[in-house]
């Protein structure tokens, strides 16, 4: 059984799946886990977002532990 | 000084706060850009809790569909302008406030004059074009700006110091988005937005008395459905490395030096940014945004010099390092201080 990592959601991201938090295979590196994101959720491969990891905003390949919280973020701009 | 005693007395026997808190209000000049949704109750507390000088910049008429979620606003100001309307009613909170009304909208031609006559800049607009012009005339001219933005339920929050670390918000998104939905399509409730103005209002207030807590070079993403909060530190984007680890000599021009560069046959002039941005320019140049530049390399004349150009001139400093580092480029030089300089000094 392989490890699992959730991941939040904000904006209309969680409006494509219907829900606040997802969960996907556990990836030891950024760059693999984002893949894996892709894999299982094709939907966001189009969308703007960032990318939170343990409360930093990550762009360069990072080691991630299976605790990291892990959420996406999209821009706003209402108001 | 009796009346400002007693009217300010809840809020300067805080901790941390006091007459000189209160002083630093009554001497601060705030700029709110736009009076909306988040504009609106924003307003209210940062003339209620004394900001010395506010403007109020906004070219919209109200709408009866404004009303639900714009506080400030009734039926009788219908088809009035916003600025206008938002200071009459504020004008009798504190009398002392120096109101000032903009009832125009903030572009490239007066975004530069506007914002240089404040401290602090409260970003309550609506829409991306705005959004990163005000940021970018911020950043440009280190001037604090306070960012809010709602989606439904939702809200985001970010201080930008602007200090030396320059983190803005082109750290979290480099270009304007090109898929958020504005209020008329995702909805917006009046309750979640004024929360966040509060917010806003809070961070600017917090800012200005200089409070050791705030946020500070942080993004606060608030789900006000679920009661969920995230804060977020925003590093500097590596890629906006202002200085190069190369040692190679880096062109600055001016806008002067610049000029004397368009139309020189001599001259390739390369524009770094996306197709969509703005403002255009009055002159000849290739566009190749810097996302793609690698790629179209070969559009570039090696035996001509190269002049790169972008908003602000952190995107072409980029494509400067790029060219002279990986591609070999001898002459290469950008606009210090971009487009943005040149169209308020042409």
């Amino acid at each position: 059984m392989s490890n699992k990592i959730t991941i939040k959601l904000f904006g209309n991201l969680s409006e494509l799946v219907n829900t606040h938090e997802i969960l996907i295979d556990f990836k030891s590196t950024f760059f693999e886990l984002k893949a894996e994101l892709f894999l299982q959720f094709p939907m966001f491969e189009n969308k703007e977002f960032v990318f939170a990891i343990d409360q930093k905003l990550i762009h360069e390949n990072i080691l991630i532990n299976p605790n990291s919280e892990i959420a996406l973020l999209p821009p706003f701009s209402g108001g | 000084m009796t009346d400002n005693y007693l009217r300010f007395q809840r809020q300067t026997i805080l901790p941390n706060f006091g007459d000189e808190a209160q002083q630093k209000l009554l001497n601060s000049k705030v700029l709110v850009i736009g009076a909306g949704g988040l504009g609106c109750p924003c307003l209210q507390y940062l003339v209620s809790c004394g900001i010395g000088t506010i403007g109020i910049v906004d070219g919209d008429i109200i709408d009866i569909s404004n009303l639900q979620r714009q506080v400030l606003f009734t039926t009788n100001d219908i088809g009035k302008n916003k600025s206008i309307k938002a200071k009459e009613k504020l004008k009798d909170i504190h009398p002392s406030t120096q109101i000032e009304s903009f009832p125009f909208f903030i572009d490239e031609k007066n975004a530069i004059d506007l914002i240089s006559k404040y401290d602090v800049v409260v970003d309550c607009t609506d829409d991306f074009k705005t959004r990163y012009l005000i940021n970018d005339v911020c950043a440009e001219l280190s001037t604090p700006l306070i960012f809010g933005a709602n989606f439904q339920f939702e809200g985001q929050l970010a201080v930008f110091k602007m200090d030396e670390s320059m983190i803005n918000l082109r750290d979290i998104f480099p270009t304007p988005p090109t898929q958020a939905m504005r209020c008329e399509d995702a909805g917006a409730l009046g309750a979640v937005l004024g929360i966040l103005a509060s917010l806003q209002a809070l961070e600017t207030i917090k800012l200005i008395t200089e409070q050791k807590d705030g946020l500070n070079n942080e993004i606060l993403y608030l789900n006000l459905m679920k009661y969920e909060m995230l804060k977020i530190k925003i590093s500097k984007k590596m890629s906006d490395v202002r200085y190069p680890m190369s040692g190679n000599t880096i062109i600055n021009l001016s806008v002067e030096e610049f000029i004397g560069k368009i139309n020189n046959p001599l001259v390739q002039l390369i524009d770094v940014r996306n197709e969509i941005e703005i403002p255009k320019v009055d002159f000849k140049c290739i566009q190749i945004p810097l996302p793609i530049l690698k790629e179209n390399i070969h559009l570039l004349n090696k035996e001509k010099e190269i002049v790169l150009f972008c908003h602000i001139g952190v995107r072409s400093l980029e494509a400067l390092e790029l060219l002279q580092d990986e591609f070999d480029f001898q002459h290469v030089s950008h606009l210090k201080g971009g487009i943005m300089k040149y169209f308020s000094m042409k």
